[in-house]
């Protein structure tokens, strides 16, 4: 059987690739779904072009073709949690932020610099969302400001200061802290990427 | 062949294949960004290439994880492709910071060569 004589629509060959996709897409449950029929039909297109260049059978050549991958616990986890980190990184979500670090560790100075400031921008941004929503619950609770112009984030009634109308302190600090946090949670994933 | 001989071959071989594999693996990504700067390239072209260049069997699955983590790095981009003839597939392109990676890549490998045959000596 030459390339020209090897059919994808063949039985010989649909029962394999069938059987193949099944495997593939129960191991890759774990990855996000975009990435994975990607991947699939990447894997399937792999196979059927090896198949084709092949010897034997339609039904040899495809068993050939999928044993050569290797077995699919030793490629799958991999690329199921590379796919996961891709996913998440362009999202930006902080869940990418973390594993990539944990594949980064020991980068440079510059790298540890920038990661220690992203992660204090993401700390101040989670403690003004917290003051801002307590003011739901905590009267006292908002943006103090004094004659010395110091701002200061409190849940109790600051002597010698005024409080910042909640009407403007809330909607301002939620929006404030949700662009740092995003923010910074993609200038983390970005500078990660970086070698 | 004398027993001893023989032996002492498959001794040598029982060391050798747990040490091919990592060296293997730790230029995989070395190897791979060499066929992809030559040409655009597709998994299986690169895992038919690497497999006729190093004279050995790998498991092809291999490959895409490493692949993936290339394009995470942004040293290759990758884009489906029709043809007529040979249907869709998926290419693999170098990257300017995949060419300058490579070149890095090069200048290290050339160095541990240098090593490896300054202390043979």
């Amino acid at each position: 059987m030459s390339r020209s004589q090897f059919s994808r629509h063949d039985a010989q060959v649909e029962g394999p690739l069938r059987e193949f996709r099944l495997a593939l897409t129960r191991a890759l449950l774990q990855a996000p779904a975009n990435e994975r029929a990607d991947l699939i039909r990447e894997l399937e297109l792999h196979v059927l072009e090896a198949a084709e260049l092949g010897t034997g059978s339609a039904k040899q050549r495809m068993e050939q073709a999928i044993a050569d991958l290797g077995p699919l616990s030793s490629f799958v986890p991999d690329l199921a949690a590379e796919l996961r980190i891709q996913s998440s990184a362009r999202r930006g979500s902080p869940t990418a932020a973390a594993s990539l670090l944990l594949s980064h560790l020991g980068g440079g100075l510059a790298k540890s610099i920038a990661l220690m400031l992203c992660g204090a921008a993401m700390l101040f941004a989670l403690l003004l969302a917290t003051c801002a929503l307590g003011t739901l619950w905590i009267p006292e609770a908002g943006l103090y400001w004094n004659s010395l112009a110091d701002f200061t984030l409190s849940f109790e009634t600051q002597e010698h200061a005024h409080k910042v109308s909640n009407g403007v302190f809330v909607p301002l600090a939620l929006a404030l802290a949700a662009a740092i946090y995003l923010g910074c949670a993609r200038v983390l994933v970005w500078v990660l990427r970086r070698r | 062949m004398p027993k001893a001989l023989g032996e002492a071959m498959t001794a040598t071989d029982e060391v050798i294949d747990k040490w091919l594999p990592q060296v293997r693996k730790g230029l995989l990504e070395f190897m791979i960004l060499e066929i992809v700067a030559t040409r655009v390239s597709y998994g299986y072209e690169i895992a038919s290439r690497l497999k006729a260049a190093l004279r050995a069997e790998i498991a092809e699955g291999t490959l895409y994880p490493l692949l993936k983590r290339l394009v995470r790095d942004e040293l290759v981009t990758t884009q489906w492709v029709t043809d007529s003839q040979s249907g869709p597939r998926k290419y693999y392109q170098v990257t300017k910071l995949g060419t300058q990676v490579l070149l890095r890549m090069r200048q290290e490998w050339a160095v541990i060569q240098a090593a490896r045959e300054e202390l043979a000596i």
